[in-house]
């Protein structure tokens, strides 16, 4: 008898998960067959859509192709501006570098200016002074002598 | 019972790849698969050339701020 009851519900058990499965798929089937009704119109449409889709990436392909070309000249010629800019730039400094020596140098002579005479050194001018009053002496020594 | 309803799953299964094969079919029959490589190649070639192309416009960038530098500097 207890062994009949288990028997029994496990059938039912059995039965309402069949009952269950053939429910979901009659809907599966349902959607699919509306889907499959739809069909044509739906695809047509995604077909249309594609199409577009291709058109689209056929133009973005072209355009930047096409554009290429004119950045690549562009670069080349800001690439030989540059040069030449930095070029000049690197001249400048070292101008400005040779400037800033001589000022520095011609700082040290305050008094100094191209139109004049350099100072000589007192040492120097005192030899040159002895120098001119010995050769003086001496010649006028020789005079009193012959 | 239970072999009716055993049945009536079958059927229903068999009827709904019946149906998901019609729909495969139509596709097929538009084109649309074939379409969609199509727009997926050509998408891929279309960005492949537009990252080139921001290559070469970083480069330009970058130039031009060199050489606006070097206006600046010469210009003092």
């Amino acid at each position: 008898m207890i062994s009949e009851t288990a028997t029994d519900t496990g059938r039912s058990r059995e039965e309402r998960e069949l009952r269950e499965e053939l429910e979901r798929l009659q809907a599966e089937l349902r959607r699919a067959r509306e889907d499959l009704e739809a069909a044509p119109a739906r695809l047509v449409a995604a077909r249309e859509e594609l199409r577009q889709a291709l058109e689209s990436c056929r133009q973005r392909q072209e355009t930047a192709e096409a554009r290429l070309p004119l950045l690549l000249a562009e670069e080349k010629s800001l690439e030989r501006s540059c040069a030449s800019l930095e070029a000049q730039v690197k001249a400048k400094q070292e101008e400005d570098k040779v400037l800033a020596i001589g000022a520095s140098r011609r700082d040290q002579y305050v008094d100094w200016s191209p139109n004049e005479r350099k100072p000589l050194n007192p040492a120097v001018e005192e030899f040159l002074l002895f120098f001119i009053f010995a050769l003086l002496a001496g010649m006028g020594l020789a005079a009193v002598i012959r | 019972m239970s072999a009716e309803i055993e049945d009536a799953v079958q059927r229903a299964r068999e009827s709904l790849a019946a149906t998901k094969r019609e729909l495969e079919a139509l596709r097929e029959q538009l084109g649309i698969r074939q379409l969609e490589e199509e727009v997926a190649a050509s998408r891929a070639r279309a960005e492949a050339a537009e990252r080139e192309l921001a290559v070469v416009q970083d480069r330009i960038r970058l130039l031009q701020a060199r050489e606006a530098a070097a206006w600046a500097i010469l210009k003092g």
